[in-house]
């Protein structure tokens, strides 16, 4: 292409201009929509009802409430850093993304561990219900983040991807805990984990195209 | 911030102007960005056919994400985040589509099918390790005759040599790289 064509190209995109409001503050942006995705995973739990012994869990199982403040860090965390990852240089933030990754190498470091201690042969293989419930729980979040991103120019389309993966895991993760009274780690890990393992790796196979611009 | 030297408009203002739907600041901003894009995509791309087309992608991204600029913020960061995303995702399509593209050694001229300037990739680093194991003699007739451009003849006066000694010694030398770098 000459210089010619460059030109005409930015003569027409001038005249292609239209007034646009400056994207807010990335914080700001992104509450709400964490908020409206916390709630809809409460309705969901609602719906579904809580696991009978969930007070008694919160109460006494310090392991318990430390694994759900963990998981729901994830959520907030990497959802806030979706924010700055839809702009193209992050406003310079770009060390959010290590906070999230930090939280999730925790839970895996904790989930590893559980699933070394615990010795039990006992495996509640109920898939219908955790299965159908993390659908459920993950669609409309999944739907909300990826949606945002896709409004946005984001340069990194393989970190937004692990963010938003990040992000509705666990929530959902949160969700689960909350409503299946299996505590037996390995059917977390089989039933709560690997799903959204196989959604995360569908997701990031399609990640360039999905947050496409 | 994106004030320098030769730069003669601040370009966070411009692009502040431009939000606001002022078109000719935008034209003004996209003319003066144009030579600094370009400028950022030559010192790693040997191909000016690509460097127009990145330029021209780089142009339409800005256009595109011009609302997620903070006039608050510094303008070239901004760019810049935009130009080496573009750049990145021109390369992984050429080259993922190119696989099958493969230049003859008796006429590689290696600048015409590769994007990414050779020195810069190492690209060239295979045949120069390949031709550092030749003879002296064998390499110095090689490198006159393909790689500098002489005719036979001159490389012939060169080496005090036949011209047809020179040949010889040049397809030899052809075949011996193309053992080496199979």
């Amino acid at each position: 292409m000459t210089m010619d064509k460059i030109d005409a190209l930015i003569d027409s995109l001038s005249d292609e201009l239209e007034p646009v409001a400056p994207m807010g503050h990335p914080l700001v942006r992104m509450l709400p929509l964490l908020l409206v995705s916390f709630c809809y995973v409460v309705a969901v739990i609602a719906i579904i009802g809580l696991r009978h012994d969930w007070m008694i869990k919160m109460l006494d199982d310090m392991g318990y409430v430390f694994e759900l403040s963990l998981a729901l860090g994830v959520f907030v965390t990497a959802g806030l850093a979706l924010g700055w990852l839809a702009i193209p240089d992050m406003r310079g933030q770009q060390w959010i993304t290590v906070i999230p990754l930090t939280l999730a190498g925790v839970f895996l470091f904790w989930a590893c561990l559980r699933l070394c201690y615990e010795s039990s042969p006992y495996f509640h293989f109920h898939l219908g219900h955790c299965a159908l419930d993390g659908v459920f729980m993950l669609m409309i979040p999944l739907a909300i983040l990826t949606l945002f991103l896709r409004k946005g120019a984001t340069t990194h389309p393989r970190l937004a991807g692990v963010m938003t993966i990040l992000s509705f895991s666990g929530l959902s993760w949160t969700g689960l805990r909350l409503t299946c009274g299996a505590d037996n780690f390995s059917h977390a890990f089989l039933m709560h984990f690997l799903p959204f393992v196989a959604i995360g790796v569908l997701f990031g196979l399609f990640a360039r195209k999905i947050f496409r611009w | 911030m994106a004030k320098e030297s030769g730069q003669s408009e601040n370009w966070e203002d411009l692009a502040h102007s431009a939000q606001r739907g002022d078109k000719k600041a935008y034209a003004r901003l996209l003319h003066a960005i144009t030579p600094y894009i370009r400028n950022n995509l030559i010192k790693t791309l040997s191909n000016s056919d690509a460097v127009d087309d990145i330029t021209q992608e780089v142009l339409i991204s800005v256009h595109k994400s011009l609302n997620t600029y903070s006039p608050d913020r510094p303008f070239k960061p901004w760019l810049y985040s935009i130009i080496t995303f573009r750049k990145t995702d021109y390369l992984r399509k050429y080259y993922a589509q190119r696989g099958d593209k493969m230049a003859p050694l008796e006429h590689a001229d290696f600048s015409d099918f590769s994007v990414t300037k050779p020195d810069y990739a190492g690209g060239y680093k295979d045949i120069e390790a390949a031709l550092s194991k030749l003879p002296e003699q064998q390499r110095r007739i090689f490198t006159m005759l393909k790689i500098e451009g002489y005719t036979a003849q001159e490389v012939a006066n060169e080496m005090n040599m036949k011209e047809s000694a020179v040949k010889v010694s040049a397809h030899r030398t052809m075949n011996k790289l193309k053992g080496i770098l199979k």
